[in-house]
C-alpha cells in the first residue's frame, strides 16, 4: 500500500492519546474514612474483571479509530500500481500532470484529476538512482524544480496541493518544457515522460513530441471515463455588433452540447441589473446560438453572467460564463463639405440622409449629424465627433489633414467619399500625415486626361462579403442595376493589403477601400453620389449603414481573454495616460493583474498570465475606463478524448509510446480513505455499544 | 474486661444528649415489654411469676401440700373440687442499653453527626423514659471487649449516671461484640430486657448472635436496633473516592457510580442477614436510619410496642 500524504502517519502515534487523555483527566480522588469498606472492597474486585475487559475493549477501539484516521488522512493508494525502481536503478523521469479545466470532470462521482494525482503519485514513490520532477500543465507548464530532482517528498507535497486549474491545456508549452528538462539529464539515466492526463481530442490531436529527446520513453496515463461524459457549456456571450445606449441591443449566448443526445437547455442572463431567460434546443455534439433583445439604459461598461440552468454534467465549470458590454452613446457625425448645406440633390445631401435617416426624437439623444466647411474645421468639432465623412471637401489645407489624421490614428472613423480630382490629393495628404500608420491598399489618382469615369458597375471582393452580407442571396440582383461615375482611378500599392479592398468596378479601380490607421479606421467610397444612381437605389442606405457599422465596428462586447494565457488589451483611445489607471478583479483574482504602460498614443493593459474567470475594470477613481472578462476557451467543454492509437502511431513520430488507461477499474482506490473514515466511524460506534453493554 | 462502676464520670449536671423538651413529646408513652419478665419489684409489667396479684389468669387442680390460702373455696363448696385460683404477677422492667462502641460507629462525621451519636441520643432517650416509669435502667459498652457496665437500677441518681456514661461514649478502633456480649451475659444473672443498639458491622455475625442466643435462652427479651447511616446505604456521590478502613481495613479507591450498585447489594445482603439472624434468635429487629430524628425513631419504637 502507497500513500499520498505519508507525512499523515505520524499521526499513528496518536494512538497512545486515549490512554494519555484518560491518566491526565482522571479524576482526583477525594479521602474519605468508610465504615463498609469490606463491601466496597468485594464490589470492587467483583466488578474489577468485567471492567477491566471494558476498558481493554474502549482503549482497543479508541486507539484503532485514531489509528485509522491518520491513515485516512494519509489517503492510502490501495491497489495503485507502484512503479518499480528500475533495475539499472537510473532513471530520469518527468510527470506531466494536465490540470486544465477538463480534469474536473466527474465521472462515477470522481473527478478525474482525483485519479490523476493517484496515477502520478504511483510515478513519484522514490526508487533508488531515480530523479524526478512534475509539470503541472495548464494554460503554462509550471515545473516544481527546474529539473529532475531525488526530492520525492516536495514532489508529493506538490502534488498533494495541487488541483485542477479553470484553464486550458498548453500541451506545446508542456512538452517543450519537458524536452529541455529531459535534455539536461545527466547521461547515464534512462529519460522517461509520463504524462497523466483526460487525453483531450481538442488538445491532443496535434500532440508533438519532437522536443523530445529520442531515446525518451513515453508513458501516457489516461485517466478519462470509459465513456465520455456528457457535458454542457456556454461557450461564448458577447453583442452582436455595436451596443448604443438606449437602443435595443443584441445579446448572444453560444450554447455547446457534448452529449449524444439532443438538449433542450436554458440560459439565466443577467447583465445591466436586469435578467433575461433565454431557452432553446441544442443537437447533440453541436452548438446553438440562443440571442435576446436588451436595451442598456446607461452608457459605460456592463457586466454581465450567462449561467445554464440546470445543466447536470460532467463538468459544472463551464456552465457559466461572465461577459462586459461596452454601451457607447449614439453616433456622432460630422459632415466635412462645400456643398450647399440646403436640401438638394447633391452627394452630400444624399450621404446626409443615408447616414441620419431619422431624427432623434425631442427628449432623446439619439444619431446626429454636424455639417461644416472645411475652412471651420478645428480641434473641438473633430473630437466630439465618432464618424468624419469627407464628401465634396475641395482641397484641404495640410493642418486640416494632419488634424483628421491624428483623430483617425485615436479611434475615429473615416469616410472619404472621393469623387473630385482633388480628393486624390488630399488622399495622399492624409497618408503622408497618417505617416506608417496608414497603409492604403490602393493610391487614388485623378483620371486620366480624356478617359471618362462613368457607368461603372460594382463587383464586391471576397472581403467585402461582410459589408455586404446584409443583402443575402439578393446581392447580386441588388447591386445589378447600380451604375456609378466620376471618383478617381487607383493603383494597388505593394505595401497594402488586398484584403482592404471591398469592391471594385469593372475598369478594375477600387470602387470601396478600408482600412486601419493605428486605433481608428479608414474607408474611400470612390464615387460621385450625385452622378451615380447609388443614392436612389435601396441599396444605399443599407450599404452606408454596414460600412460605418464596419468603421466603428469596435464591438460592443469584447472577446474574453484566455485564462492563463498572455492578454494584451488596448484602452479605448479616450483613454490617454495609464497613469492614475487603476485594476480590479473579482474576489478570487490573484495580485497580479497585469500592468498598464503608454503605447502609441493608446494605453495597453498587458497580463502575462489572465486571471481567473470574472470580469475586470480598468479604473480612473470610481469610473469604469475599460472591462475584460476572462473565461476559458470553449474547446476545453469538449471532453472527448482521442483514439489511444492515434498517439502510439500517427503522433508518436518513431518514438516509444505506451498508452494506458488508469483509475477505471471497480476498487476505486481513491475512496479507500473514505472507507477507513466509515471504519473509524464504526469504532466508535462499536466504543458506545461496548459503554452501554457494560454499563450496570 | 468490664471497668467498674467507679470509673464512671461525675453526674451531676445533666446530659447534652437529653433533649427534655424533645422529649417531652414521648410524656404519655411507656415502654412496654412483649414478653413475661422478672423483676424486683412490683411494678406495671407482667412478671414470669404467677402469684396473689389482682388479675385472675387460670384454674387448675389442687395438690397437696400447696398453699391453702389459694384454694378457691367457693368453688370447693359448690362443687366439692379442689382448685387453685390462679392471678398474673406483675413485676418492674429492668432494661439493659447495650451500645456498641466501635470505630465504625464513628462513621457519620462527615456528613454532620456520627453513627454513635446517634445511639448516644437515642438511649438517652429510652433511658429516660424507662427511668420515668419507674423501671431499672442498666448500661454496658460494648467495643474491643465489654467496657463500661452499670447494672439495672431505678434511682434519679443512677439514671444520671446512665446518662453521663453514655455521653462520655468514645470509639475503639477494635471490635468484638461477640466477647463483650458474652461477658455482659455473665454478669447479668437476672433475666430483663436487653437492648442492643450496634451497626453489626463485624467480621462473624454468627458469633455475634451466638452470644445474643445465650440471652434469649436464658429468656431475656432482646431488642435489636442496627443502625445504619444514609452514606452506608448508598455510597456518596461522586467521581472519585479513596475510601479508608475505619478499623485498620486498609484502604479502596474507585468511583462509587461505578461499583454502587454491586455495594448497594452487598449491604442489603449484610441487613438482611442482621435481621434474619435476629428474628431466627427470636430477637425484636429495628432497622433505623441516622437520617430519621432520634426522637421519630423513638416515638415511633414505643408505639409500635404499646401496640
Amino acid at each position: 500500500m502507497n500513500f499520498l500524504h505519508p507525512w499523515f502517519l505520524l499521526g499513528l502515534a496518536a494512538v497512545g492519546l486515549p490512554l494519555a487523555v484518560h491518566f491526565l483527566t482522571r479524576p482526583r480522588p477525594r479521602v474519605m474514612p468508610l465504615s463498609t469498606i469490606r463491601f466496597v472492597r468485594e464490589a470492587v474486585q467483583q466488578r474489577r474483571a468485567r471492567h477491566r475487559l471494558r476498558d481493554l475493549i474502549v482503549l482497543l477501539l479508541r486507539g484503532l479509530a485514531v489509528a485509522l484516521l491518520a491513515i485516512a488522512f494519509g489517503r492510502p493508494l490501495i491497489g495503485a500500481k507502484k512503479v518499480a525502481a528500475d533495475p539499472g536503478g537510473n532513471i530520469a523521469r518527468i510527470v506531466i500532470l494536465d490540470q486544465s479545466q477538463s480534469m474536473s470532470a466527474v465521472s462515477n462521482g470522481v473527478q478525474a484529476f482525483e485519479r490523476a494525482r493517484i496515477a502520478a503519485a504511483g510515478h513519484l514513490s522514490y526508487a533508488s538512482g531515480m530523479q524526478a520532477n512534475l509539470l503541472l500543465a495548464g494554460a503554462k507548464p509550471r515545473a516544481v524544480f527546474p529539473t529532475a530532482s531525488g526530492n520525492f517528498t516536495a514532489l508529493r507535497e506538490a502534488l498533494a496541493s495541487a488541483g485542477p486549474k479553470a484553464e486550458s491545456l498548453n500541451l506545446k508549452a508542456a512538452i517543450d518544457a519537458a524536452g529541455e528538462m529531459l535534455a539536461k539529464t545527466p547521461p547515464g539515466l534512462r529519460r522517461e515522460l509520463v504524462v497523466v492526463s483526460d487525453f483531450q481530442r481538442s488538445d491532443w490531436d496535434a500532440a508533438d513530441f519532437s522536443p523530445l529527446p529520442k531515446d525518451t520513453t513515453i508513458d501516457l496515463q489516461s485517466v478519462a471515463a470509459k465513456q465520455t461524459p456528457a457535458n454542457m457549456a456556454i461557450l461564448r456571450v458577447g453583442a452582436q455588433g455595436r451596443v448604443e445606449q438606449g437602443r435595443e441591443a443584441r445579446i448572444e449566448v453560444e450554447v455547446g452540447n457534448y452529449s449524444n443526445s439532443p438538449r433542450d437547455v436554458q440560459v439565466e442572463l443577467s447583465v445591466a441589473a436586469a435578467s433575461y431567460r433565454l431557452s432553446g434546443h441544442v443537437s447533440p455534439g453541436g452548438s446553438t446560438t440562443l440571442s435576446t433583445a436588451a436595451v442598456m439604459p446607461a452608457a459605460g461598461w456592463q457586466n454581465g453572467e450567462a449561467r445554464l440552468v440546470g445543466a447536470l454534467d460532467a463538468l459544472p465549470a463551464d456552465d457559466v460564463r461572465s461577459f462586459v458590454l461596452d454601451v457607447r452613446a449614439p453616433l456622432a457625425y460630422l459632415l466635412i463639405t462645400r456643398d450647399d448645406p440646403k436640401p438638394h440633390a447633391s452627394s452630400s445631401h444624399f450621404m446626409e440622409r443615408a447616414l441620419v435617416p431619422f431624427k432623434a426624437r425631442e427628449g432623446t439623444k439619439g444619431e446626429h449629424l454636424v455639417r461644416v466647411e472645411p475652412d471651420a474645421l478645428n480641434r473641438e468639432i473633430v473630437a466630439a465627433a465618432d464618424v468624419i465623412v469627407l464628401d465634396h471637401p475641395g482641397r484641404l489645407s495640410s493642418d486640416s489633414m494632419k488634424l483628421l489624421a491624428s483623430v483617425l490614428r485615436r479611434g475615429r472613423a473615416l469616410l472619404y467619399v472621393a469623387a473630385e480630382p482633388v480628393d486624390a490629393s488630399n488622399l495622399a495628404l492624409l497618408a503622408d500625415a497618417a505617416g506608417s500608420d496608414l497603409k492604403m491598399p490602393v493610391q487614388f489618382v485623378p483620371p486620366a486626361k480624356g478617359s471618362q469615369r462613368q457607368d461603372l458597375f460594382m463587383a464586391p471582393s471576397r472581403a467585402g462579403q461582410s459589408v455586404f452580407k446584409t443583402f443575402g442571396e439578393n446581392l447580386g440582383a441588388a447591386i445589378a442595376p447600380l451604375r456609378f461615375s466620376g471618383g478617381l482611378d487607383s493603383h494597388a500599392l505593394e505595401t497594402g493589403l488586398t484584403d482592404d479592398v471591398l469592391a471594385t468596378y469593372g475598369d478594375r479601380s477600387a470602387c470601396l477601400i478600408a482600412t486601419t490607421c493605428g486605433a481608428g479606421k479608414l474607408a474611400v467610397l470612390n464615387a460621385d453620389l450625385g452622378q451615380s444612381n447609388l443614392a436612389a437605389s435601396s441599396v444605399f442606405v443599407p450599404l452606408m449603414g454596414e460600412l460605418v457599422g464596419r468603421l466603428v465596428s469596435r464591438s460592443g462586447s469584447p472577446e474574453a481573454a484566455p485564462v492563463g494565457e498572455l492578454a494584451l488589451s488596448y484602452l479605448p483611445p479616450d483613454v490617454t495616460a495609464a497613469e492614475g489607471l487603476s485594476i480590479s478583479g473579482p474576489a478570487n483574482a490573484s495580485d497580479a493583474l497585469g500592468t498598464l504602460a503608454n503605447e502609441a498614443g493608446l494605453v495597453a493593459w498587458r497580463w502575462d498570465e489572465a486571471g481567473p474567470p470574472g470580469v475586470y475594470q480598468v479604473k480612473r477613481g470610481g469610473a469604469v475606463a475599460f472591462a475584460l472578462a476572462t473565461g476559458v476557451r470553449a474547446r476545453e467543454s469538449d471532453l472527448t478524448t482521442i483514439d489511444s492509437a492515434i498517439l502510439t502511431g500517427r503522433l508518436a513520430g518513431g518514438r516509444s509510446v505506451r498508452f494506458e488507461a488508469v483509475g477505471r477499474d471497480d476498487s476505486h482506490p481513491e475512496t479507500a480513505w473514505s472507507w477507513i473514515v466509515a471504519a473509524c466511524v464504526g469504532c466508535m460506534l462499536l466504543e458506545v455499544i461496548a459503554l452501554k453493554a457494560f454499563r450496570t | 474486661m468490664a471497668q467498674p462502676i467507679a470509673s464512671v464520670p461525675s453526674a451531676s449536671r445533666r446530659s447534652r444528649f437529653l433533649d427534655l423538651r424533645a422529649l417531652s413529646a414521648l410524656a404519655h408513652m411507656r415502654f412496654v415489654t412483649r414478653k413475661q419478665i422478672e423483676g424486683s419489684y412490683t411494678g406495671r409489667h407482667r412478671s414470669k411469676q404467677q402469684g396473689g396479684s389482682t388479675e385472675f389468669v387460670d384454674y387448675r387442680e389442687y395438690s397437696p401440700g400447696e398453699d391453702l390460702r389459694r384454694l378457691d373455696w367457693k368453688v370447693l363448696g359448690r362443687t366439692e373440687r379442689q382448685v387453685i385460683r390462679l392471678y398474673q404477677d406483675e413485676t418492674n422492667l429492668v432494661c439493659t442499653l447495650a451500645v456498641d462502641a466501635s470505630e465504625s460507629m464513628a462513621f457519620g462525621k462527615h456528613n454532620g453527626s456520627s453513627k454513635l451519636e446517634y445511639a448516644q441520643f437515642l438511649a438517652t432517650g429510652m433511658s429516660h423514659v424507662i427511668g420515668r416509669q419507674q423501671d431499672q435502667v442498666g448500661l454496658a459498652v460494648l467495643a474491643g471487649g465489654l467496657r463500661d457496665v452499670l447494672a439495672p437500677g431505678g434511682t434519679p441518681g443512677h439514671m444520671l449516671r446512665v446518662q453521663a456514661s453514655l455521653e462520655n461514649l468514645k470509639t475503639e478502633p477494635s471490635t468484638d461484640l461477640a466477647g463483650s456480649l458474652r461477658d455482659l451475659f455473665a454478669r447479668l444473672p437476672r433475666r430483663g430486657v436487653l437492648v442492643l443498639l450496634s451497626d453489626f458491622l463485624v467480621d462473624d455475625l454468627d458469633k455475634t448472635f451466638a452470644s445474643v442466643r445465650l440471652f434469649r435462652h436464658r429468656r431475656w427479651e432482646v431488642i435489636v436496633l442496627h443502625l445504619v447511616h444514609p452514606d452506608e446505604e448508598r455510597l456518596p456521590e461522586g467521581l472519585a473516592y479513596r475510601f479508608e478502613g475505619m478499623e485498620n481495613e486498609g484502604n479502596v479507591a474507585c468511583s462509587p457510580n461505578e461499583v454502587r450498585e454491586a455495594y448497594q447489594q452487598k449491604f442489603e445482603h449484610h441487613c438482611a442477614a442482621v435481621r434474619g439472624l435476629s428474628l431466627a434468635a427470636g430477637c425484636d429487629y429495628r432497622r433505623i436510619s441516622t437520617a430519621v430524628p432520634y426522637t421519630q425513631t423513638l416515638g415511633g419504637f414505643l408505639v409500635e410496642r404499646s401496640g
